[in-house]
């Protein structure tokens, strides 16, 4: 990052605290990492195979607090090997569209002219698809799993990245450090990626954040649908999918992974909007 | 878009209105040829998967010549978008009837939830933005910039099973899935679509409701607001008459993008409430591998989806009287 | 409205805005009358607290400041009444008109149902009797082709005709009071000329009392009747024009005369300017608030700020003020004088 984007400016110190929400937020995503990131070790059932009855409610069993769902698997278990799959997929989309967007976004600023007009074209032939349709048509030919979505999420995420980073590029381009740094002779590597690159990885890491909230609910809607990640791999997702056919019986089977699904997408947002606010407030105001 | 929204005089309008239906063509081109790209993206041969692994050769060459799905890709391509262009898509694998019809009699019921549940998301937004907007940081404001966050974050199958254990199964006022058409009256078609519409809703009223809220917050900022006031016009007038009115076209151009996603987002929605619009069609044809119509399918909301986003912006100039006459 | 009574009264109005540095005094106890159908003209330069004295006097003050004092119009206190009430009282029997006439016309409404708006509001006219009041409005104010300019935008017209536009809306209701806030400084010379001349036109017309704000006393030279000169906030000298132009009282006054361009003066003289800048209102110096720049200071003027004293119908604010005999270029300040 450059100084400028680091530098809190007046406004930025103005602005209130972080309050209690950012902290909840906060620790709900670094507590599911944590436990994304040690599902392996964490004294868990296995996911995939049963440990006592069907529909076992929560809270009645120790250590499965959340019971069981409709063929007796553990639905904490579950929940916990969901997290990393909607965290890894969510979150290598998002890195994979930041990037792509970001670089897109950058040499578009910096060459225009045709390059620009001919990526323009590009990114918007991606935005003209609907995500989700796009999304099922793919999975109607290529058989899903976590590489696919993460390469056909990522893919489709990338115009939004591309315009933050061409819009922060742009506003870059007329200052006058570009400008003092292409008269000292500085070659066009130079200027994409010590002058330009660094002042667009605020915006876009914290619309990163963002994204990443949309993603989880993108995986989570192909998986609900059945062509996410495919079964018997647990997912929130599907566990809703699952769980909605007891609905009426066994509505903890549907309700605990929306919580954790709701819980997860309001972080991402919060902590999110609260970077975005953040980087607004510092790089904003530029002429 | 990468033509730049620079003000525009008169003679650069022209300039830019002709770049812009160039870069339309242009998507439009990389579109179809996507969708027609997405029987290479195949794994074998359409047909194999089509018909599964116990298909004769002879039914596979069969199937293939049938669909000519064992043409060379530019032939099969020409073809398509020739098809297209006179409204012919083909026959779908599974029914064989045509992909026209068939996306046609679906259109409907996704084209209803999809209008009900802009409608609805105005209903919720226009009144609490105009509210919000015209007294930022009250306690009113607060709750709802909370709850709209809140709004934001649920996923539409997460407000949909939701609304279906509170609105159906615990409460018993809504029926829990399944369709009356129009012709059954629209009560029963009401009693059908609502809570399909909410859960559609949930999501897209915040995007709204902000965007309305920030608008009357700047324009409440703006002289003439000051001025009318100094006039002793009435605040709900002013609000109504001066404040809403600029914020209007910004808010309908915000409603025609929802109602493109939507129309292409109501998949989850029509899947969980068991609904015959286009997602349940799509839903049915990919385990089929019934490419034809996931090719239509795509390539018509692909369409619908650019012409709205064309027609938003040509109305943007038309509407605007700012640029109408510049 | 009885004649007996001055068309508008203002008595010792304070306006306090809150600052980022304490209080701001933009308005200080300011006193002033104004007879109906007379014309006064309210001078200072920039950040005088003219334009807070304006928001003030209609109700329409920035959130968060603080109001004291009476504003009595045609005999109503409008400070005694509720903010609905009164907004609704001024907006019917005053009319304003401010600096940009772009910015003060919502650019998405035609210019007709602007003018219109506050006629059917006030004075229940149907929507017919609102658009010919309109075109009958703009034909006043000299807008051609009326009729057809009423379905017109703002953005339609040139600077001068939204201008006008903005008098026709101000005059819609007919108002007794009439108050242009630097109405014509965003204008080219030529079109302010013209814009004066219709204010001073339909004032006289009507009977209509005029506030004429301004910086530039030029602008108000030949149209005001009388003169109100305000300096930090406060009124330092009121008294009628040619008085004030043929003898000014107050040495800020006095400074502000010499610093009018002359075509008499020899081609080289040097025009003067006031030395020093305004004070800041959030901390105002204890005595007169023009001292610091005046070179005709003494010791106790820096005591108390000096009350504002009648002398006949002029009035000033100075414990020495000037006697203005000669306010030419070179002319050597008498210092001292009579202590009012």
């Amino acid at each position: 990052m450059t100084a400028p984007l680091t530098v809190p400016g007046a406004a930025a110190r103005r602005r209130r605290r972080p309050g209690p929400a950012l902290w909840l937020a906060g620790s709900w995503l670094v507590l599911l990492a944590l436990l994304a990131l040690g599902a392996g070790v964490l004294p868990l059932a296995a996911p995939d195979a049963p440990v006592g009855g069907p529909n076992l409610p929560p809270f009645t069993a120790y250590p499965e607090v959340l019971g069981t769902d409709g063929i007796g698997r553990s639905v904490l278990s579950r929940l916990v090997h969901g997290a990393r799959i909607s965290l890894a997929v969510s979150l290598g989309a998002t890195s994979l569209a930041a990037v792509a967007g970001g670089l897109l976004g950058v040499l578009a600023a910096y060459l225009r002219g045709v390059a620009e007009s001919a990526i323009g074209v590009l990114l918007d032939a991606i935005l003209a698809f609907p995500p989700l349709l796009l999304l099922l048509a793919l999975a109607a030919v290529v058989r899903p799993g976590v590489w696919t979505l993460v390469a056909s999420l990522g893919l489709l995420f990338v115009p939004p990245f591309a315009r933050l980073a061409k819009a922060a590029a742009l506003s870059r381009l007329n200052r006058e450090y570009v400008d003092a740094a292409r008269a000292l002779g500085a070659g066009h590597g130079r200027l994409l990626f010590r002058e330009l690159l660094p002042g667009c990885v605020a915006p876009v890491a914290s619309y990163a954040v963002v994204m990443a909230a949309l993603m989880i609910m993108m995986e989570g809607a192909l998986s609900f649908l059945g062509v996410g990640i495919p079964p018997p791999a647990p997912s929130w997702g599907a566990m809703i999918a699952a769980g909605k056919d007891f609905l009426a019986i066994a509505p903890q089977l549907v309700l605990v992974p929306c919580a954790a699904m709701f819980l997860t997408v309001l972080s991402f947002n919060t902590v999110g909007e609260r970077l975005r606010a953040r980087v607004d407030t510092i790089s904003g105001g530029a002429p | 878009m990468a033509v730049g929204t620079l003000a525009a005089a008169p003679r650069a309008r022209l300039g830019r209105a002709a770049r812009r239906a160039a870069h339309l063509l242009a998507v439009l081109l990389l579109v179809t040829l996507a969708a027609a790209a997405l029987v290479d993206l195949v794994p074998g041969s359409p047909a194999v998967a089509i018909l599964g692994p116990s298909a004769t050769p002879q039914q596979i060459a069969e199937l293939d010549a049938a669909y000519g799905f064992d043409r060379p890709f530019p032939e099969r391509y020409l073809d398509w978008v020739g098809g297209l262009v006179t409204g012919d898509l083909g026959r779908s694998v599974q029914s064989g009837r045509p992909v026209l019809a068939t996306i046609l009699e679906r259109l409907p019921v996704t084209l209803e939830i999809a209008l009900l549940a802009v409608g609805i998301s105005l209903l919720v937004a226009v009144p609490l933005g105009v509210h919000t907007g015209s007294r930022v940081g009250g306690p009113l404001d607060r709750a709802v910039t909370a709850a709209s966050s809140a709004l934001m974050s649920i996923p539409v199958f997460v407000a949909g099973v939701v609304l279906i254990y509170l609105l159906a199964l615990t409460t018993g006022w809504f029926p829990v899935s399944g369709w009356a058409p129009l012709t059954d009256g629209i009560a029963a078609n009401l009693h059908f679509a609502f809570l399909p519409a909410v859960a559609l809703a949930v999501g897209e009223t915040p995007a709204l409701l902000r965007l309305l809220r920030g608008d009357v917050a700047a324009t409440l900022r703006e002289d003439f607001v000051r001025t009318a006031a100094t006039r002793g016009l009435p605040r709900r007038y002013i609000l109504f008459r001066h404040v809403l009115r600029p914020s209007a076209l910004p808010l309908v151009t915000m409603a025609a993008v929802v109602f493109g996603r939507l129309l292409a987002g109501s998949v989850v929605v029509e899947s969980l409430f068991a609904l015959p619009g286009l997602g349940g069609l799509a839903l049915q044809s990919i385990p089929a591998k019934d490419i034809p119509v996931i090719q239509g399918l795509v390539v018509l909301v692909a369409v619908a989806y650019v012409a709205v986003n064309a027609l938003v912006d040509l109305g943007y100039t038309v509407l605007d009287p700012r640029t109408r006459s510049r | 409205m009885t004649s007996g009574e001055p068309l508008l009264e203002v008595r010792d109005l304070r306006c306090h805005l809150p600052g980022d540095h304490g209080v701001v005094r933009a308005v200080d106890g300011v006193s002033l009358t104004l007879g109906h159908g007379r014309v006064l003209g309210l001078v200072g330069e920039s950040g005088c607290g003219k334009s807070t004295l304006v928001r003030a006097l209609v109700g329409a003050s920035a959130p968060g400041a603080g109001v004291s004092g009476s504003v009595i119009l045609a005999g109503t206190d409008l400070t005694a009444m509720p903010p609905e009430a009164r907004r609704a009282f001024v907006g019917r029997h005053v009319g304003m008109v401010f600096q940009d006439p772009m910015s003060a016309l919502n650019p998405v409404v035609p210019v007709g149902r602007q003018i219109g708006e506050a006629v059917r509001h006030h004075l229940g006219l149907s929507r017919a009797a609102a658009r010919d009041r309109a075109a009958g409005l703009l034909e006043q104010v000299g807008v051609p082709d009326p009729g057809r300019r009423l379905k017109h935008y703002p953005h339609q017209f040139s600077g001068g005709l939204r201008q006008r536009i903005t008098i026709a809306m101000a005059l819609s209701c007919d108002p007794a009071l009439l108050i242009a806030d630097e109405a014509t400084t965003a204008l080219d010379v030529t079109v302010q000329r013209q814009i004066l001349d219709l204010l001073a036109g339909l004032a006289g017309d009507r009977g209509m009392g005029l506030v004429l704000v301004s910086h530039d006393l030029g602008v108000i030279a030949g149209r005001a009747d009388e003169i109100a000169v305000m300096y930090a906030g406060r009124v330092v000298e009121h008294g009628l024009t040619r008085a004030v132009f043929a003898r000014p009282r107050h040495r800020y006054t006095e400074a502000l005369l010499g610093a009018i361009p002359r075509l008499d003066a020899p081609p080289h003289a040097r025009l003067r300017v006031i030395p020093g800048a305004p004070p800041d209102l959030a901390d105002p110096p204890p005595g007169c608030a023009f001292a610091p720049r005046c070179p005709a200071a003494r010791p106790d003027c820096l005591a108390a700020p000096p009350p504002l004293v009648a002398e006949g119908p002029h009035a000033h604010a100075c414990l020495y003020p000037a006697d203005g005999a000669e306010i030419t270029a070179g002319a050597r300040r008498r210092e001292g004088g009579d202590a009012g």
